[in-house]
């Protein structure tokens, strides 16, 4: 049984391949090829497959058996608007909902503000006379006369796609459900968005521009992924296409074709994931992942054992409400550019130089100072390591640099004093994340990845409090690692109408508990999954009654479906355990009868797929160690400066290790500052902070 | 002497905790004029009351949070009474605040026995009493006609409401539930910012702060001198009127003359109207935070927003008049003055830096709110609306944006319908009623919506005489108007609505005024 992974993102294509029968994993990182991703991917494909045989390719066992994708194709379509041709259809006057949007700017003192809500080339709207209430009661009965009205001169042959978007759908969905089979009896070849499946809940200019970007996706996603599904089977005789969702979960491609936007942060997910599997394997129950690359970094949280969640973000300054791991992107990495302002401050990113021109130090004409060339002129990289040795570093450069800046100044004294600044920057952002999740960063293990992370981690965590680091060892194709070991998820979010949970008996959730695994297991079977009934987990939406801003509260299956003596048990722990997160949150709970409303929830069944059964977790850490790249063993270099030790990991056996010191892993320099103490097994470096907090 | 890499570290800190405030606020708030119209703000102050950091919301409350913490700690507060956890609350225009529904509630952080800073957040409440819904009485003469004032005193301590107060004031509001749990959401915000301020202060030390919180002050205040140092000098003046002050159509006038000079702007508000018997008014705090935000809009919109920023602007006005009223004055429209002033300075910088100024935008918040009696009590729904803005140099103006001065979000029709007796029966664009010009005025907005009970509605509108001006030999956009069909017939509204008794079945419309043009 072969399973192989893949993350083809902006700049590398990872590929990681696990063959169940030998346990072992193999792995390949190879440059993105645009327009066509597929090259990238198959010299990829074929890199981890001859490592598999040991070098010796056999065109008869080329085959694989699951083929799970981690994708930038939603993503790269919307940010360069390769969109299909769209129809959104909306309740009539209120067309213009989508350009309205909700009037907030983002920068308060811009006066030539000009952007908004502006697909003008590719969505038509039309509005159509219908309605239904606050209460879900149809008001105005929606007919094929008023469709055939409001679609007047419109020539559907025309058009790739459809967003039903109609008021008040999410309470009843009547209306969306009679304007999506009209359209397909016009013509059946159309992709039909309806508002009430995409993003079923109140608050109409949220559900309807998720539901219109959607529609706007389809086009370009559906042809890559049945382009992907032929060249698998002629290939690779590989017949299962499983896609890495936002949600953290993985659907096969018939799913994946009707809701497409929930692959916008397919890819970064992929770490997140990864996070989790790292947090459950060494038991810890606090993680939070930081993944800082050349132009950003990625912060995702566990806490308690859960992987944090979100239920709408903004990309690019329009609303995207779906279900989706909560993934921060901080404009800050190596390539973040240093400006000294006039003004007297000191500003870092979020603009990047890129690899082009790149940092001064890479000798490509880069003429701005940025994170990396502080981290040379501060000695933390040795030029003769930095990317395997393989790029002569210009450290003179830097320093001229760095002494026109600051001429006042010792140079590494100031570059070290900005990368504190660094430093306080990731800080600040992952203290503000937790914060959103009342959650306290001295409870909290870091973990570190991406290129430019070991050389910051210490510093962040000694800003935060956090006592301890773990440093996974492939870090350099962790993504792939995550979705590699990610599950089948059939999810579905239900519109609760605002009930007070406090009248609620267990046989109401044990009704919805059945009612979506029934919903979910025909479109799960339709992919040859296998939806386990019991394998399930809830998040209920609930707050105060008037409060706008819910708490998702957490029940998992085992729970939700038992029998219990008391009728009420289930609403009451739901509700002592909302009362508990937002006393932890907040600082304060109110009495009883203030009441409480309960508006959506979502839940979460796990499938299996015959490639997929449990028994074939791959380890932790890459296994292409076996061939030849070796287990750890240690180096001791040179001593870089008089008092700091510069050790270099590759190979075998453990280590320790105290700060002030460098580990150069593959790809990545950790530095480890002073009362920090490293540990190496052969997957994870261990960081431990001694002493006082700081 | 603090480096200004520290300093840096400290900012982002700071201004880390203003924001964590504006979380809470909109977790905890249940009112939906703070929930989703996100009516509030917050911001960090310095021992002396100095405006050190804040959170992207309200310029009109930001720039008036300052001047009202000094006062109560100039005029009612000793700073060596306070203890930890106390809250001091005010709504009270003639003590800092700026209209009765805004509730401004500040709390000292401390290091050891002495206070290093202030957490400050204001919310506008649902409601605060007096002779219309919402507090918007557009009749009103007195002051004490507007609702409940409440001067500066201790209303909690850490998060509990002092009872008696709370029940003072929940006695004397028309959605209590509201009040209070919007009250709560300010605690609780304030309660997270101060733990945060602490432990900034502990880390570095109270004279290191000390000398961060000056230099950040410094930088802003550097940074405003050395752009005006490099931009010409010169002088305008710009006019505006206002339709009426609500008891009489007479127009008002607010004139602002600009000047700039060396490193210095100066803005003469002296020739403005004399203070209106209605509550179209404002207080010296509000216009001045209209000032500030319009001068530094153009100037420096890129300089971080502090005690330091607005360092370089002079604002001259006459005691009495329609920018700087004398109790017993009403002010509930203090915001459709500050929206005028902010054009009329506008206008008048356009005049020494035509391409930096827009042309003007909708200019009034459209404040709207109905009462639906209900058992034993009042049911409000309040709601406001923007339109169009103006046209740059640039640029073609933005169809539906709020100004940055208040930056109002909208309330979702889905929300409205569930929670109060209000069907929508449209929410669009009001196309072509931006001005023309080379470059196009942004269009104001359509919404109507049919009233399913019987009740009173009122308005503090305006706007519906005059369109918001072009620029360059560019028109005007068209101005606002307001009207309800009742039984096929269509009666045209006032822009200023007190208690208009409103039946089951008439539909409301309000279409907002569109942005002026740009050049010919």
């Amino acid at each position: 049984m072969r399973k192989l992974a893949v993350d083809i993102g902006g700049t590398f294509t990872d590929v990681l391949l696990f063959d169940s029968n030998t346990k072992s994993t193999y792995s390949a990182k190879t440059l993105t090829t645009r327009p066509d991703l597929r090259q990238g991917l198959f010299t990829g494909i074929d890199q981890v497959l001859a490592q598999s045989k040991n070098g010796h390719l056999d065109a008869s066992d080329k085959s694989i058996d699951v083929f799970i994708h981690g994708t930038t194709i939603a993503t790269n379509a919307f940010l360069e608007r390769k969109f299909g041709r769209c129809i959104a259809l909306t309740t009539c006057g209120f067309e213009d909902v989508l350009e309205i949007g909700r009037h907030v700017r983002a920068d308060l003192n811009d006066l030539f503000f000009t952007k908004k809500f502006h697909f003008g080339d590719h969505i038509q709207i039309r509005g159509v006379d219908e309605r239904i209430d606050a209460r879900g009661n149809v008001v105005i009965p929606l007919t094929e006369e008023a469709l055939e009205r409001s679609l007047n001169q419109i020539d559907l042959q025309k058009f790739d796609s459809i967003a039903v978007c109609l008021l008040n759908s999410y309470l009843n969905p009547e209306h969306e459900l009679k304007a999506a089979k009209y359209f397909l009896s016009r013509n059946p070849n159309l992709f039909i968005s309806c508002s009430y499946v995409v993003s079923p809940e109140p608050k109409e200019y949220e559900r309807w521009a998720t539901t219109a970007i959607n529609a706007l996706l389809q086009k370009e996603c559906v042809r890559y992924i049945e382009d992907l599904q032929h060249t698998l089977v002629r290939e690779w005789d590989c017949r299962a296409l499983l896609f890495n969702q936002s949600t953290g979960g993985l659907l096969p491609a018939e799913p994946t074709k009707r809701i497409p936007v929930q692959l916008l942060l397919s890819g970064p997910t992929g770490g997140a994931q990864a996070c989790q599997t790292i947090a459950q394997s060494l038991r810890i129950h606090n993680l939070v992942g930081i993944d800082m690359g050349g132009t950003s970094s990625d912060i995702s949280i566990i806490s308690d054992g859960e992987l944090r969640r979100l239920d709408s973000r903004t990309f690019d300054d329009i609303p995207i409400r779906i279900p989706m791991i909560d993934i921060h992107t901080v404009g800050l990495g190596g390539g973040s550019i240093i400006q000294s302002s006039e003004a007297d401050r000191i500003l870092i990113g979020p603009a990047s130089a890129g690899s082009q021109p790149g940092p001064i130090c890479f000798n490509r004409g880069g003429q701005e100072l940025t994170v990396t060339d502080l981290n040379l002129a501060a000695g933390r990289i040795d030029p003769k390591f930095y990317f395997n040795g393989q790029l002569a570093l210009n450290k003179g450069a830097v320093i001229d640099r760095l002494q026109k800046m600051f001429p006042e100044e010792n140079v590494s004294h100031a570059a070290r004093k900005m990368l504190a600044l660094v430093a306080n920057k990731l800080a600040t952002e992952i203290r503000r994340k937790l914060f959103e999740k009342g959650c306290d960063p001295r409870d909290f293990v870091l973990c570190s990845f991406g290129g430019a992370a070991g050389l910051h981690c210490c510093e962040a965590a000694d800003e935060l409090g956090i006592r301890q680091i773990i440093v996974p060892l492939n870090a350099s194709v962790l993504s792939a690692y995550g979705i590699l070991m990610g599950q089948l998820v059939f999810d579905k979010t239900v519109a609760l109408a605002s009930v007070d949970p406090r009248q609620l008996q267990n046989a109401f959730f044990h009704k919805l508990i059945k009612g979506v695994y029934r919903e979910l297991k025909k479109e799960a079977e339709s992919g040859g999954i296998k939806l386990l009934e019991g394998d399930v987990e809830v998040f209920f939406n609930i707050g105060y009654r008037k409060q706008s801003y819910l708490i998702p509260v957490r029940m998992a299956g085992k729970v939700l479906q038992r029998q219990y003596r008391n009728k009420d048990y289930l609403a009451r722990r739901l509700i002592d355990e909302f009362t508990k997160l937002h006393r932890q949150s907040f600082g304060f709970t109110y009495d009883d009868n203030v009441g409480l409303q309960l508006v959506s929830a979502y839940c979460r069944f796990r499938g299996t797929h015959p490639g997929m059964s449990a028994d074939s977790l791959p380890p932790m850490g890459s296994g292409d160690r076996k061939n030849g790249h070796g287990p750890l063993h240690r180096v001791k270099r040179p001593a870089f400066k008089a008092k700091r030790r510069r050790l270099v990991l590759e190979g075998a056996s453990s280590l320790s290790a105290s700060g002030p010191c460098f580990l150069e892993a593959r790809n990545s320099t950790i530095y480890v500052s002073p009362r920090w103490h490293a540990q190496v097994d052969k997957d994870f470096v261990y960081l431990n902070r001694s002493g006082s907090a700081a | 002497m603090i480096s200004r890499i520290d300093t840096e570290i400290i900012r982002n800190l700071l201004i880390a905790a203003a924001e964590e405030m504006a979380i809470t606020v909109v977790r905890t708030s249940r009112s939906t004029t703070v929930r989703d119209l996100l009516d509030f703000s917050t911001a960090i102050f310095d021992s002396e009351g100095r405006n050190i950091a804040q959170a992207v919301r309200m310029p009109v409350h930001m720039n008036s949070m300052e001047p009202c913490l000094r006062h109560i700690l100039k005029h009612h507060v000793n700073v060596r009474d306070l203890v930890p956890g106390d809250v001091i609350g005010t709504n009270d225009p003639y003590n800092g605040g700026q209209h009765l529904p805004d509730l401004l509630t500040f709390r000292p952080a401390f290091m050891g026995k002495k206070i290093i800073a202030f957490a400050g957040v204001l919310c506008h409440h649902v409601d605060i009493g007096g002779g219309a819904a919402g507090g918007y009485n557009a009749k009103a003469t007195e002051i004490f006609h507007e609702g409940l004032r409440i001067p500066p005193v201790k209303l909690a301590r850490f998060v509990t409401p002092e009872e008696i107060s709370m029940r003072f004031i929940t006695t004397n509001v028309r959605e209590p539930e509201e009040y209070l749990g919007d009250f709560t959401a300010q605690l609780s915000a304030m309660d997270v910012a101060i733990r945060k301020i602490e432990t900034i202060a502990m880390k570095y030390g109270k004279r290191r702060f000390v000398q961060a919180v000056d230099r950040i002050c410094d930088q802003s205040s550097n940074e405003v001198r050395r752009i005006l140092q490099a931009l010409p000098d010169g002088k305008g003046r710009f006019l505006q009127q206002i339709d009426g002050d609500g008891l009489t159509d007479d127009e008002k006038t607010i004139i602002a003359t600009v000047e700039k000079k060396g490193t210095r702007i100066s803005v003469d508000l002296t020739e403005c109207s004399r203070q209106s018997q209605g509550p179209v008014n404002a207080t010296l705090s509000s216009t001045l935070s209209a000032c500030y935000f319009a001068i530094s809009s153009v100037v420096a919109p890129r300089v971080p927003v502090n005690a330091g920023a607005f360092s370089h602007f002079d604002v001259v006005t006459t005691r009495g008049s329609i920018v700087d009223c004398e109790p017993p004055a009403p002010v509930v429209s203090r915001m459709l003055v500050c929206h005028k002033v902010i054009m009329a300075i506008w206008g008048a910088l356009a005049e020494i830096y035509p391409a930096m100024v827009p042309a003007a935008y909708y200019g009034s918040s459209y404040p709207y709110s109905h009462a639906f009696p209900i058992d034993r009590g009042v049911r409000v729904y309040f709601d406001s609306e923007v339109g169009g803005w103006g046209a740059t140099a640039k640029n073609d103006g933005v169809s539906g944006l709020a100004a940055g001065f208040h930056n109002a979000s909208n309330t979702p029709i889905e929300i409205v319908e569930a929670a109060y007796p209000i069907q929508f029966s449209c929410y669009e664009l009001r196309k072509g009623s931006g001005g023309v010009g080379r470059y196009k005025g942004g269009d104001g907005i359509r919404r109507s919506w049919i009233v399913e009970a019987d009740g009173a509605f009122n308005a503090n509108m305006d706007g519906f005489k005059h369109g918001a001006y072009g620029l360059g030999g560019a028109s005007s956009g068209e101005p606002a108007r307001l009207y309800v069909e009742r039984a096929g017939e269509r009666i045209m509204l006032s822009s200023k609505l007190a208690n208009f008794p409103i039946k089951k079945g008439d539909r409301i419309t309000l279409e907002t005024a569109g942005g002026g043009g740009w050049g010919e």
